[in-house]
C-alpha cells in the first residue's frame, strides 16, 4: 500500500515540474494558413532572407517546397487566423489588408506601415494582386460580359477602397506590357442583361477577395434595381478553385477570382482590380510594433521561437 | 392473385435490401476509382508511410509531381488522440456505467442516461466550439502554446465517445445475471465488493465491445478535432503542439485541391476508411465472442487465458488491481458526477453566451446580402429541406429493409449475411467519408455544383444503417403470437406486416425517424461540400446550395468575427437536440401505450 502512494506521489511531482519548467515566457504561436491558400503562397513567395530565400513556393527544380515551422498553426480561413491571434497573446499571423479590424494589431514591415499610399509605391513590400478573370474561349453571356465591364470601369475604385485594397489605375499594371487593360467607361443598360440558360452568373474565387466582390455586386444589382442573389451565385473557396473554374468553363457564365498573379497563363482573360497587403497581425496586448522581412522569416522557420529575442 | 401480390411484396423488400448492397458497393467503388490514380502517381508506400505533406495545387496526373503527399504524421496524430480519447473517455465512461448501474439512486438514474442522449445528440461543431472558446482557454494557462493539441482533442474526443461508451457498457451490465450479484453478497462480499469482483468481470466482453466502438467514433470524428488540433502536418509532440488527423486533412483542404491533391484527399478517406472497418470488424467479433463465452460458461467452467482476454482483464478488474473496492467505488461515483457536470457545463456555458443573441431578427430575419446582421432563417430552411429529402429516401428503404431481414428470412442465407454485413459496414463509415463520396457522385452528377439535393441524398445513405437497425429492434419487441393471431385469422404475409406488425412497431420506428432527424440536424461534415458551405439567400428548389444549421455554425465560428452569431447557433442547435431527444422518448412511450391498451 505504501508502494503505490510513493509511486503516485512521484507520478504527481513530475508532472508538477513539467508544468513548472513550462513556465516563464511562452513560445510564439505562429499562425500560417493551410496549404492552397492564395494568401498563404503568396506570403511564402514575398517572406524572404538576406539570402534571397523564400520561406515557401517551388524550388529550381520546381518541387514544392515548405520551411513553415513544423509547429506552426494550420488555419483554412482568414477569420480562424484572426480569431486565434485575438485570443493568444503570443501569436502571429497573416491576413489580406483588407479583413483587418480592430481585434489585432497589424505590424509595420521594415518600419513601414500598409497604407494606400505605401501600397501603391510598393514600398510596403508584402503586396499580391487581385485578379479577376473569365475564360479565354469561351463567348460570355451578356450578363457576365456586363459585369466584367462594370469590374474594369472606375465605379470599382469605391469598392476597392471599402475593402481596403488599392485601385490600380495604370493600364499596364492591370493588364501586362504586351496587354494592357485601360480603364473603360460603363454606363447601365436599359435592363439588366441576360445570364443565359444558368440564370445567374456565378463568381468562385479567393476568400481574401470576399469584401471586394459583395461590394462590387451589391453596387452593381442597384445599378439594376435587382437583388444580388437572383444576380450571381457567389460561393468564394480558394483562388486555385477560382482559376481552374475559369481555365474549364464552356458556359461563358463563370467569373474566376485570384488573390494570386496568373500572368502567363494563357487559357484565362483576367486582369488586375486592385492591389491588397498582406498584414501581419499580433495580438492587441503585445508590445510589438514593427518586425523586419529576416525576422519574420526566422519566426516562420522556427529560429526565432520568443518575442523577447527580436530585441522589441 | 393474392401470391402474385405476397411475391411482389416480397420482391420490393428484396430489392431495398440489394439497395444496401449497392451502397456500400458504390462507396468502395467511387472513392478507390477516385483514388486509384493518385494512388498510383504517389504510390502506396510513398503515401501511407510518406511523412511530408505538401501538396501542390497546380499538380496534375499527367506532369511529374512537385509537391509530395504523405499521410503517416496523420495516420499517427488520429491514433494518438484516439489513444487519448479511450485514456480519457473510455475510462470515464466505464466508471459512469458502473456508477449508473449500481451507485446511483434511482431518480437520479432516469435524469442521468437521458441527459448522456442528450451528450451522444450534441452536435460536433458544437463540441468544437465550447473547445475553442472554452477549453483552450484554460489550458492556455499552463500550456506552452495556446492550448492547441493532443491533450484538448483527447479531453474533447473523450467527452465525445463518453456516451457510447456508457450506453453499451450499461446494457452489458444490467444484461448481467442477479444471481452473480446475490450470490456473492450471500457469501458476505459487501456491496462494492460484489459490484467490482463479480458483475463487473462477468460484464467485460460487453465493457471491451463499448471500448472498441467509442475508438470508431474517435477515428472518424472530424469537425471537432478540425477546430482544436491546431492542423500543422506533423507529428503530435507531446500534450500540446499542432498537429493534423486524417479528417481533418480532408476538410482542411477539399475546398482548395487541385487535381493530384483532390486524388490524394479521397485516398486520405480511404486509409481513414480501412482503419474504421479494421475496428468494426474487431468490434463484430469481440461481441461474438462475448455471445460464445457467455453460452460457453454455462458448460464448462474453466477457459484458458489468452492475450485478448488479459488485455480485456486488465480493464474489467481495473479496480480489482487497485487491491480496493472502495476506490473503485470512489472512482464511480466521481465518474458519474464529472460527467453530469460536464453536460451542465457545456449547456450552460453554450446558453449563457449564446441566449442572449437569439433575437427574432437572426432567427426569422430577411437574408440582406453583404449585411452585417446575421440572420440563420435560410440556414433552418435548408436543414428543413435537407431532412425532408433525406427521410424521405431513407425511411421506406430503410424500413422495407428491416422488413425484409426480420420478416421475411427465417434462416440466415448468403444474401442476408451480406445484407448485414453491407449495413454494419454503412454504420462504421466516418461521416466526413460519406461527405467524400456525396462530392465525388451526387455533386459531380448534378452539374458540378453543390446543392441541397446532393447533400440530402448524402445524407439519407449516412441514415439507412440507423434506420435498419432500430427498425428491425422494434420488429424484434413484437410479439410473435399476434403474427400467429394474424395467420391464423387467415391474413397473408403482407397484410400482417402491414395490419399487425408494423402497427405494433410503430412507437419504435417513429422514434427512430425522430432521432435520425436530430442526425440530420447535428451533422455538418457531410453537408459541407455536397450541400454548399455559405449562408446564402432563401432556396427556391433542391438545386439551390444552402448552409444547414450545423455548417452555417462552422462558418460562424471559423470566420471570428460573428462569434455571437455563433453561440445563438449553437444554442439552437442544442435546442433542437433537446427536444428531439425529448420527443423520441415521448413518441416511443405514448405509442406503445396506446397501442398495448388497444390491444388487451
Amino acid at each position: 500500500m505504501k508502494k503505490v502512494k510513493t509511486k503516485i506521489w512521484l507520478v504527481c511531482t513530475a508532472v508538477l515540474c513539467a508544468f513548472a519548467s513550462c513556465g516563464g515566457e511562452k513560445h510564439i504561436t505562429v499562425i500560417s494558413r493551410t496549404a492552397g491558400s492564395g494568401t498563404r503562397s503568396a506570403f511564402e513567395e514575398l517572406v524572404a532572407n538576406e539570402d534571397g530565400r523564400k520561406l515557401g513556393g517551388k524550388d529550381e527544380n520546381g518541387k514544392e517546397y515548405s520551411l513553415l515551422v513544423k509547429t506552426a498553426l494550420e488555419k483554412s480561413e482568414t477569420g480562424d487566423v484572426k480569431t486565434a491571434v485575438a485570443s493568444d497573446k503570443n501569436a502571429i499571423g497573416y491576413i489580406s489588408f483588407g479583413s483587418l479590424d480592430s481585434s489585432v494589431k497589424a505590424l509595420a514591415l521594415n518600419g513601414v506601415e500598409a497604407t494606400e499610399e505605401s501600397v501603391s509605391n510598393g514600398s510596403y513590400e508584402l503586396q499580391r494582386p487581385f485578379v479577376v478573370m473569365t475564360n479565354a474561349t469561351a463567348t460570355l453571356t451578356p450578363r457576365a460580359e456586363d459585369f466584367m465591364q462594370y469590374l474594369q470601369s472606375a465605379e470599382s475604385e469605391a469598392f476597392a477602397s471599402e475593402a481596403g485594397a488599392v485601385w490600380v489605375s495604370d493600364p499596364k499594371t492591370r493588364g501586362s506590357e504586351d496587354f494592357p487593360v485601360p480603364v473603360t467607361d460603363w454606363t447601365a443598360k436599359p435592363a439588366l442583361p441576360s445570364a443565359g440558360e444558368n440564370g445567374k452568373v456565378v463568381i468562385n474565387g479567393s476568400t481574401s477577395m470576399q469584401k471586394f466582390i459583395e461590394r462590387a455586386a451589391l453596387g452593381y444589382a442597384e445599378e439594376y434595381s435587382a437583388s444580388v442573389t437572383d444576380i450571381f451565385t457567389i460561393e468564394l473557396q480558394s483562388s486555385s478553385v477560382g482559376r481552374k473554374g475559369a481555365e474549364t468553363d464552356t458556359t461563358g457564365n463563370f467569373i474566376g477570382l485570384s488573390s494570386a498573379s496568373v500572368a502567363g497563363n494563357e487559357k484565362v482573360r483576367a486582369f488586375t482590380v486592385c492591389l491588397d497587403a498582406i498584414v501581419v497581425i499580433v495580438n492587441l496586448a503585445s508590445p510589438l510594433q514593427t518586425v523586419t522581412a529576416q525576422q519574420l522569416f526566422d519566426i516562420y522557420t522556427g529560429k526565432i521561437v520568443r518575442f523577447s529575442e527580436l530585441g522589441a | 392473385m393474392t401470391k402474385v401480390k405476397e411475391k411482389i411484396g416480397r420482391a420490393v423488400f428484396a430489392v431495398s435490401a440489394g439497395i444496401c448492397i449497392l451502397a456500400v458497393v458504390a462507396i468502395f467503388v467511387f472513392l478507390l476509382a477516385k483514388s486509384a490514380p493518385a494512388f498510383a502517381k504517389i504510390g502506396v508506400f510513398n503515401f501511407v508511410f510518406g511523412d511530408t505533406w505538401l501538396p501542390s495545387s497546380s499538380d496534375s496526373y499527367n506532369a511529374p509531381l512537385s509537391g509530395e503527399y504523405g499521410v503517416f504524421t496523420m495516420i499517427v496524430g488520429t491514433l494518438a488522440t484516439t489513444v487519448g480519447a479511450l485514456a480519457f473517455g473510455g475510462v470515464l465512461g466505464y466508471f459512469t456505467a458502473v456508477f449508473l448501474v449500481f451507485f446511483c439512486p434511482n431518480g437520479l438514474k432516469k435524469v442521468l442516461s437521458s441527459a448522456i442522449g442528450v451528450l451522444a445528440g450534441i452536435p460536433s461543431v458544437v463540441y468544437g466550439f465550447f473547445g475553442v472558446q472554452f477549453l483552450l482557454p484554460i489550458l492556455a494557462l499552463f500550456a506552452p502554446n495556446n492550448g492547441a493539441g493532443l491533450l484538448a482533442t483527447s479531453l474533447v474526443l473523450g467527452l465525445m465517445i463518453l456516451p457510447t461508451v456508457v450506453s453499451l457498457s450499461k446494457t452489458s451490465l444490467e444484461s448481467v445475471p442477479r444471481a452473480y450479484y446475490e450470490g456473492a453478497v450471500a457469501m458476505g462480499a459487501t456491496h462494492t465488493q460484489a459490484v467490482f469482483k463479480t458483475v463487473v468481470p462477468a460484464a467485460r466482453s460487453g465493457i471491451v465491445a463499448s471500448l472498441v466502438l467509442g475508438v470508431g467514433r474517435a477515428l472518424g470524428e472530424t469537425m471537432a478535432v478540425v477546430m482544436i488540433a491546431g492542423n500543422s502536418a506533423t507529428y503530435p509532440s507531446g500534450l500540446f503542439g499542432s498537429f493534423r488527423v486524417l479528417t481533418a486533412n480532408i476538410v482542411l483542404e477539399m475546398g482548395y485541391a487541385g487535381e493530384v491533391q483532390e486524388g490524394a484527399l479521397v485516398a486520405t478517406g480511404v486509409v481513414l476508411l480501412v482503419f474504421v472497418l479494421l475496428v468494426n470488424i474487431l468490434f463484430s467479433l469481440l461481441s461474438a465472442r462475448a455471445v460464445k463465452r457467455a453460452v460457453k460458461k454455462t458448460k464448462n467452467k474453466k477457459s484458458r487465458p489468452r492475450v485478448g482476454m488479459r488485455i480485456r482483464d486488465f480493464f474489467g478488474n481495473l479496480a480489482y488491481r487497485m487491491k480496493s473496492s472502495s476506490i473503485g467505488k470512489g472512482t464511480a461515483i466521481f465518474s458519474g458526477t464529472f460527467t453530469a457536470l460536464t453536460l451542465v457545463c457545456i449547456v450552460g456555458f453554450v446558453l449563457i453566451k449564446g441566449l442572449p443573441h437569439v433575437t427574432p431578427h437572426f432567427l426569422f430575419g430577411k437574408f440582406v446580402f453583404g449585411s452585417e446582421n446575421i440572420t440563420i432563417f435560410t440556414s433552418i430552411v435548408t436543414t428543413l429541406m435537407a431532412i425532408a429529402l433525406s427521410l424521405a429516401v431513407a425511411v421506406p428503404l430503410g424500413v422495407m429493409t428491416a422488413i425484409f431481414l426480420h420478416e421475411y428470412t427465417a434462416k440466415e442465407n448468403l444474401f442476408v449475411r451480406i445484407v448485414r454485413g453491407a449495413i454494419d459496414i454503412l454504420g462504421g463509415v466516418p461521416s466526413i467519408v460519406y461527405g467524400l463520396f456525396g462530392l465525388i457522385t451526387f455533386v459531380r452528377l448534378f452539374g458540378g455544383t453543390s446543392s441541397i439535393l446532393a447533400g440530402g441524398l448524402t445524407v439519407s445513405v449516412m441514415l439507412l444503417p440507423t434506420i435498419v437497425r432500430s427498425t428491425e429492434e422494434s420488429l424484434r419487441a413484437v410479439s410473435d403470437s399476434l403474427r400467429e393471431g394474424s395467420y391464423a385469422l387467415g391474413a397473408g404475409k403482407l397484410r400482417t406486416v402491414f395490419k399487425i406488425v408494423l402497427p405494433s412497431a410503430l412507437g419504435g420506428i417513429l422514434s427512430a425517424i425522430v432521432l435520425a432527424m436530430g442526425r440530420v440536424v447535428s451533422e455538418s461534415a457531410p453537408f459541407l461540400y455536397t450541400a454548399g458551405s455559405v449562408i446564402w439567400a432563401m432556396p427556391t428548389s433542391y438545386a439551390d446550395n444552402g448552409a444547414t444549421l450545423a455548417v452555417a455554425m462552422y462558418r460562424l465560428a471559423g470566420e471570428g468575427w460573428h462569434t455571437n452569431e455563433a453561440y445563438a447557433t449553437a444554442v439552437v442547435l442544442v435546442g433542437i437536440v433537446l427536444i428531439l431527444n425529448l420527443l423520441a422518448g415521448f413518441v416511443a412511450k405514448k405509442l406503445q401505450k396506446k397501442w398495448n391498451g388497444e390491444k388487451r
